[in-house]
């Protein structure tokens, strides 16, 4: 292992260091922890003391613009001492999630760390719940030390929420997509229908019916068929055919077919009319209408 | 006629490459290093050449070195090993690296595990042009938690687990045959930044730090903390859009012949020769290459009989499935994306209408060898148009699948809808039509025949 020059002194130490700890091995740990909550324009709160086996219990609820104070002596063994890293490892309970932040450590064994949490990286921030680990350790043989601390729930105000950048792309599955259908158009309950279409198919026997008792009939019929035996009853089955073919139209045949029927019938329905006609007028001139 | 041509030639040389069993970029591999230092990776490259890379061999600052010859890649792969120099020479400038991998070729940087080393200019250009970012020099991980050998002073040695990743990523970095190997590991790190393209490989230990060996000798405080814990990478690959390949691996020694060896701690081999494979095969495309082998869609109006055709109905149900085949070393196998993950495909005018997962199911109408095919059917929507049926599968380390697929979606033809009488709600209408229709037969009827009753009764019929 190749060794800088500078830190030879180190390195001479260390194996010191070293060479004391193989004779009785240590371990990193820390004393006198305090860790104070303070908020902006109040005063700071109660400073709240844990130790590597008793963490904070309670989880704190911090604010965007709340600090956290750390105090804490290190120690290797029972002496304080200087370790070569202090930090703090703010991680997402729910993720991989975590970044750090260093201590600002005395040569003797002092140490502190001023959080706000407006430091702590927005992506940690919108995160429901975060842990708070300390990680201590040194170059040597002493037992480093890492132990969860508190448990932080940030609550952030609706400005401070909407303020939060949208996370960039991931390559990953997206969200799922479903088309959502227009509604099926909709009639009027059957019944309804029902009572109307009687009420429209009985105006039919009401008008026969009117018709019949102002005296309406169809007594000239023998009359007509005598007088004219062709044009009358061609005359009415060819408009019974024009109704036909529109009846046809409507459920089976196209426009040109429809067209074609029509122009076969009109001729017949012309001639034969005039026909009709003609005999109608016969009997009105008779006096018979 | 030249995309045709293009195609054929890109089968030909697939083809090739096939025959020859390596990688899917080519063999031509070029080794940048000095003398001294290769005899230190002796075994990487020869694992190399045992698997089909023909190496040739520069020095940096080689004046006959030249990346492109008629505008043309002279190499696939290349090997940058730690030179210590702290320029590369006017051939390997950062921009040349890009012109390589715009071109289709792929890098693997080795960066020096010694923080006495310098990183070269163009290297540490090109790392920050593709979101990688160095350290600068004299900076060393060190994990006080897990040091490979306690009794080692800088505990810069530091004992990896191999990579895992979330369950949606496949992990192509641990097919050696002892998963629970640890890596030897022994360099500075590098940070990543947030792009898509870029990926960690290798995350450090959650309490390893990267810290300045000069400044920070005694304490590492703020300052001199490059970075810590999982956001510290100790090997990130990065794969631009036209899938080539560049690797860093923040220390080289990861991959250098010491490595390969037993662990003192846990008195078995290392995984570092495993994972030198897995890493080399993923950068020179050997691994995690997805094909495309067919796309087939129908619909209900003509089923199977009209496949891949340019209409569809609105309100119709429509199938598509692809096949997609995963390049293995020397031959395609079929492709399984992971169970938390999923093929989506996604039916587009301007916005997705629909984005559904595609399920792995049985092969469709043409059987292909060698792939899985994923399908569904769904509904078109109710919105005719120009559609696109897209997979756009994109995920961390694999080769990017973007197809796309134009489609017609028409609406109803006149004779596709509901005919009235099928509608309650007309029911009332259309009677009414008919009574007016009998009515006027009946009304012309009786104006034809009907015999005046009133003339009767007076005897005399008004004009």
């Amino acid at each position: 292992m190749k060794l800088l020059p500078t830190s030879n002194l180190l390195a001479a130490g260390l194996l010191l260091c070293q060479w004391v700890s193989a004779a009785a091995p240590s371990a990193w740990t820390f004393a006198d922890a305090t860790l104070q909550i303070s908020q902006k324009g109040a005063e700071a709160g109660p400073k709240q003391k844990f130790t590597s086996t008793s963490p904070i219990s309670d989880a704190l609820s911090l604010k965007a613009t709340d600090s956290l104070k750390i105090l804490l002596t290190t120690k290797e063994g029972d002496t304080a001492k200087r370790p070569h890293q202090l930090f703090l490892f703010v991680k997402d309970t729910e993720s991989e999630l975590e970044s750090f932040f260093a201590f600002d450590v005395k040569e003797s064994g002092k140490a502190r760390l001023d959080l706000t949490l407006k430091d702590v990286p927005i992506a940690l921030l919108s995160s429901p719940s975060l842990s708070l680990t300390l990680a201590l350790g040194s170059f040597g043989q002493s037992e480093p030390l890492s132990v969860e601390i508190a448990k932080v729930i940030p609550t952030l105000d609706a400005a401070t929420k909407k303020a939060l950048p949208a996370p960039g792309p991931k390559y990953q599955k997206l969200n799922e997509i479903h088309h959502i259908f227009r509604a099926e158009p909709r009639s009027p309950p059957k019944v309804i229908s029902l009572v109307f279409l009687g009420a429209v198919a009985a105006c039919l026997p009401v008008l026969f019916g009117a018709w019949f008792s102002l005296s309406a009939n169809v007594s000239h019929l023998p009359k007509s068929l005598a007088a004219s035996p062709i044009a009358h009853p061609v005359f009415f089955a060819s408009l019974l055919a024009f109704e036909a073919v529109f009846f046809a139209y409507y459920t089976q045949i196209n426009i040109f077919q429809t067209l074609a029927a029509v122009s076969i019938i009109s001729p017949v329905a012309m001639l034969s009319g005039s026909r009709a006609l003609r005999e109608v007028r016969a009997r009105r001139l008779n006096g018979e209408r | 006629m030249g995309f045709t041509l293009r195609s054929v030639l890109t089968a030909l040389v697939s083809l090739v490459s096939l025959s020859q069993g390596i990688s899917l970029t080519g063999p031509r591999t070029l080794l940048v290093v000095e003398e001294d230092v290769k005899a230190q990776f002796q075994t990487l490259i020869s694992d190399l050449e045992a698997r089909g890379f023909t190496t040739t061999t520069h020095k940096a600052k080689s004046t006959t070195l030249t990346l492109f010859k008629h505008e043309e890649r002279v190499y696939d792969n290349i090997i940058i090993f730690p030179t210590g120099l702290k320029g590369l020479g006017p051939n390997l400038a950062s921009s040349s690296f890009l012109k390589h991998a715009t071109a289709g070729g792929n890098i693997l940087i080795l960066l020096p595990s010694s923080s006495d080393d310098n990183i070269p200019t163009s290297i540490s250009e090109l790392a920050s042009q593709v979101d990688v970012f160095l350290p600068p020099k004299g900076f060393s991980v060190v994990n006080h938690f897990e040091p490979a050998d306690a009794t080692e002073r800088e505990h810069n040695t530091l004992l990896v687990d191999l990579p895992s990743f979330p369950s949606d990523t496949k992990n192509y970095f641990n097919t050696g045959e002892d998963k629970a190997a640890k890596l030897l590991y022994r360099g500075a790190g590098l940070a990543i930044g947030s792009s898509p393209l870029v990926q960690p490989i290798l995350k450090a230990p959650r309490f390893a730090y990267s810290y300045d060996t000069k400044e920070a000798s005694s304490f590492a405080d703020d300052e001199n903390v490059f970075s810590a814990g999982k956001q510290l990478a100790l090997v990130a690959g990065v794969q631009t859009r036209n899938n080539a390949r560049i690797t860093f691996v923040a220390g080289s020694d990861l991959l250098a012949d010491k490595s390969f060896t037993k662990v003192a701690k846990t008195d078995k081999m290392s995984g570092n020769r495993a994972f030198a494979k897995d890493v080399t095969a993923w950068t020179f495309k050997e691994t995690a290459v997805l094909k495309v082998d067919g796309i087939e869609h129908w619909g209900e109006e003509f089923g199977k009989e009209v496949v891949n055709g340019d209409v569809y109905r609105i309100k119709h149900d429509v199938t598509f499935s692809i096949a997609l085949s995963e390049y293995s070393y020397d031959h395609f196998e079929p492709f399984v994306a992971p169970v938390d993950d999923a093929v989506q495909l996604e039916f587009t005018m301007l916005d997705p209408y629909y984005r559904i997962p595609l399920p792995a199911s049985s092969p469709g109408l043409t059987h292909h060898k060698n792939s899985t095919t994923y399908s569904t059917t769904f509904k078109t929507p109710d919105q005719h148009g120009v559609f696109t049926f897209a997979v756009n599968y994109k995920r961390p380390f694999l080769s990017n699948v973007h197809e796309k697929r134009a489609v017609t979606v028409r609406h109803f033809a006149h004779n596709e809808w509901t005919r009235s009488w099928g509608i309650s709600g007309s029911w009332p209408w259309i009677a009414g039509i008919w009574v007016v229709v009998v009515g006027w037969i009946g009304f012309v009827g009786l104006w034809l025949w009907s015999k005046p009753v009133v003339a009767q009764g007076k005897g005399k019929k008004k004009q």
